[in-house]
């Protein structure tokens, strides 16, 4: 017998080692197919890191340019706010002013919540009078007001001016009721009687008779821009000298803007904000098979274990700190903790070694591996293999978020979107389930799984909605989206990146010094 | 169906080279140069020459991908032969429905006849043949036992069976395999 089975084994072993065939054509051509899919599917991948960076960079570039044309705005507000803590002079002074040739300060002033500037023009005089004065003119009065960086007119509400025509000192009063676009005024008219007018609108006829009835209050408002020149030239030879100023201070004029303006110029004083937060998040997890030991084995392709392993809801909950360092930008840190659940479907487990030489019945997930011993039965031989029941899987894990965050603030409401970057820390995990072989069954626990790491680095970022309640408290209501860097897997059969995407309320108190 | 390869030198280092940095070229060749003997592997494992030739690309699809893990220490063909016959085995795990349990093993059922005396010299395509006639299962074992030298504990651990149920199959395997070669060897005489 044992000669036989030795003869049929040698046939068969001689004729494996010498037998080859030629395959056909087509694989090759398949496999280069093939190939080229997987080609392209490693491109894909070697850029999705790039790809991530990208959007993250976009992300703070808008952030950036956002926070830098709000800047310029504000120190456009700020120069005007200044010059108004420096408006010392009186009429007497201006009166009293030396004329310089062709200089003249216009008062503008802005919507309400907007501080009001005043600026010099002409590059002679860049006083901090909320006068000016133009002397020397000998044709036209024109007041040119200079577009800003984007390039826009400014809105004209209405201008106030006063005028020093030879012997006669008041006030010329133009009120342009409607919104326009001001690109430049003429100041003309006989003497005594000169009126303003909008030369972009001259069919309009803005003008007014000059007269002392009408000549107490003209205010340029302006609601775009926050920078002008005016110049000024007359025609009228009798006309020495041609000034405007403000009929009356900014709070006078109009108090509710006023006050606006004081509100609006005040510093910014960064602040810290703490909120807690509860997330309902659907998490899953991204699988890559490219362990170069795993190139056989059903139980152990990813696909299979994606097939049976099925993620319910999560949820997570923590507190976070916000430091609001400008109006715009600022960071929030805290502490996260999540708990995903995973049911895994009936499986058949299989004896294998462990790395202490003794051997159990293998049961791998995605997160790693635990290894069982269940007490019935003889201790088992390499290759048996025991059934498994319905499992559940539970993993806990704790985060340190660190994100960068821009705010946006609009009436009750703030908007504010934030990435970063979190060091998570899973702290607990576990497999229960029940094994059986045809006469017994037991119920498992595996706590920890080999193959798992304790560390992994992710990606976070939401848009927080807040709905401000008052000056310290806030209610928030923001999804979010969080995504593993790095696998939380070392040595299991795949490498495992776990990702979710949640929706997370909340609620922030604010510390107000 | 041979590219532009012909051209490249056959040293296998430079290949080696050349595939792990996704050549096609490299990989070409290297294909055409083991695809013959890979596929005589593939042809003992498969039902029949299509599922040999999917056996063969998918084969070559784990080779390219793993290269870079092998250890120029060992000799290339070795490894390439053993990622065929891991491509084999996944295969056949795949289709588990071939799979044909056998729990209880009984030697006297799965003796082999004393009298029957074997000719050494059989064609290999009859033989390739006659073990592609086998249920999956019992090729399987056959294979992995006769051909790689496996263990029994290793082909039970492998195919996720019982060392018993490896034991059996290939009882039941050599039987069958008997039993053809006997009807052959009578034809042939007769």
């Amino acid at each position: 017998m044992d000669k036989n089975i030795h003869d049929i084994d040698n046939i068969f072993h001689k004729a494996y080692q010498q037998f080859e065939d030629e395959p056909s054509e087509s694989v090759w051509e398949k496999l280069n197919a093939q190939l080229d899919k997987e080609d392209a599917g490693k491109y894909k991948k070697r850029f999705i890191g790039w790809k991530r960076a990208a959007i993250l960079l976009l992300f703070l570039l808008s952030g950036i340019v956002l926070y830098e044309s709000q800047s310029i705005l504000k120190k456009n507000g700020a120069e005007g706010f200044n010059a108004k803590n420096k408006i010392v002079k009186s009429d007497s002074s201006f009166y009293n002013h030396k004329n310089t040739p062709e200089t003249l300060l216009i008062n503008t002033y802005t919507k309400p919540g907007y501080p009001k500037q005043n600026r010099v023009i002409n590059n002679h005089v860049e006083t901090d009078s909320q006068y000016f004065k133009v002397s020397g003119l000998t044709k036209s009065a024109i007041i040119n007001i200079r577009k800003d960086r984007n390039n826009k007119a400014p809105k004209l509400i209405s201008l106030s001016a006063r005028l020093q025509i030879d012997d006669y000192n008041g006030h010329l009063e133009s009120q342009i009721k409607k919104q326009r676009e001001l690109k430049s005024l003429i100041i003309t008219g006989e003497k005594n009687r000169p009126f303003l007018s909008n030369i972009a609108d001259l069919d309009l006829k803005y003008g007014y008779p000059f007269s002392k009835k009408n000549i107490d209050k003209m205010h340029v408002i302006d609601s775009a821009v926050k920078t002008a020149i005016v110049k000024a030239e007359t025609e009228d030879s009798s006309i020495k000298s041609l000034a405007a100023i403000p009929a009356q201070p900014a709070v006078s004029i109009n108090p509710s803007a006023a006050n606006n303006n004081k509100k609006t110029s005040k510093l910014f004083k960064p602040y810290w904000t703490l909120s807690g937060y509860c997330s309902l998040d659907k998490s899953e997890f991204n699988l890559n098979n490219d362990l170069s030991g795993n190139i056989g084995g059903s139980q152990n392709e990813k696909e299979q274990i994606n097939n049976r392993e099925k993620h319910a809801l999560s949820f997570s909950t923590g507190l976070m700190a916000n430091r609001q360092f400008t109006k715009h930008f600022g960071f929030k840190t805290g502490i996260l903790y999540s708990n995903t659940s995973i049911s895994i479907d009936p499986q058949e487990i299989y004896a294998t070694r462990e790395s202490d030489g003794t051997i159990g019945y293998m049961y791998i997930t995605s997160s790693g591996y635990g290894f069982v011993k269940p007490k019935f039965g003889l201790a088992p031989a390499l290759g048996d293999s025991l059934q498994s029941s319905n499992a559940q899987q539970n993993l806990e894990s704790f985060g340190i978020p660190l994100q960068i965050l821009y705010r946006i603030d609009k009436r009750k409401f703030s908007f504010m979107p934030s990435a970063g970057i979190s060091l998570n820390f899973i702290t607990k995990a576990t497999v229960q389930t029940q094994v059986k072989d045809a006469f017994n069954s037991e119920a498992i626990m595996i706590n920890g799984l080999n193959g798992m790491k304790k560390i992994y680095l992710g990606f976070i970022a939401d848009i927080n909605f807040q709905y401000n309640y008052n000056t310290r408290l806030a209610f928030n209501l923001l999804p979010t989206l969080r995504y593993a860097v790095t696998s939380i897997t070392q040595g299991n059969v795949v490498k495992t990146y776990p990702y979710s995407i949640g929706i997370s309320a909340g609620i922030t108190y604010k510390f107000l010094k | 169906m041979i590219e532009s390869n012909h051209n490249l030198p056959d040293s296998l280092p430079f290949i080696l080279k050349g595939c792990i940095a996704g050549d096609r070229a490299c990989q070409s060749k290297l294909y055409h140069l083991h695809a013959a003997k890979m596929m005589g592997v593939c042809m003992w494992y498969a039902r029949n020459r299509e599922e040999a030739e999917e056996i063969l690309q998918d084969g070559f699809i784990r080779v390219f991908k793993y290269i870079h893990t092998y250890n120029a220490g060992g000799s290339f063909e070795g490894w390439i032969r053993k990622i065929m016959v891991n491509a084999a085995l996944f295969k056949y795990r795949n289709k588990s429905a071939y799979l044909k349990i056998v729990t209880e093993f009984n030697a006297d059922e799965h003796d082999i006849q004393a009298e029957a005396t074997f000719v050494s010299r059989f064609d290999e395509k009859e033989l390739i043949k006659l073990v592609q006639t086998l249920p999956p299962s019992y090729r399987m074992v056959f294979n992995l036992y006769v051909f790689e030298g496996l263990k029994h504990r290793e082909i039970a651990a492998l195919l996720h069976v019982s060392e018993g149920t490896s034991k059996s199959n290939l009882a039941d395997a050599r039987k069958i395999l008997q039993a053809a070669l006997t009807v052959s060897k009578k034809a042939v005489s007769s």
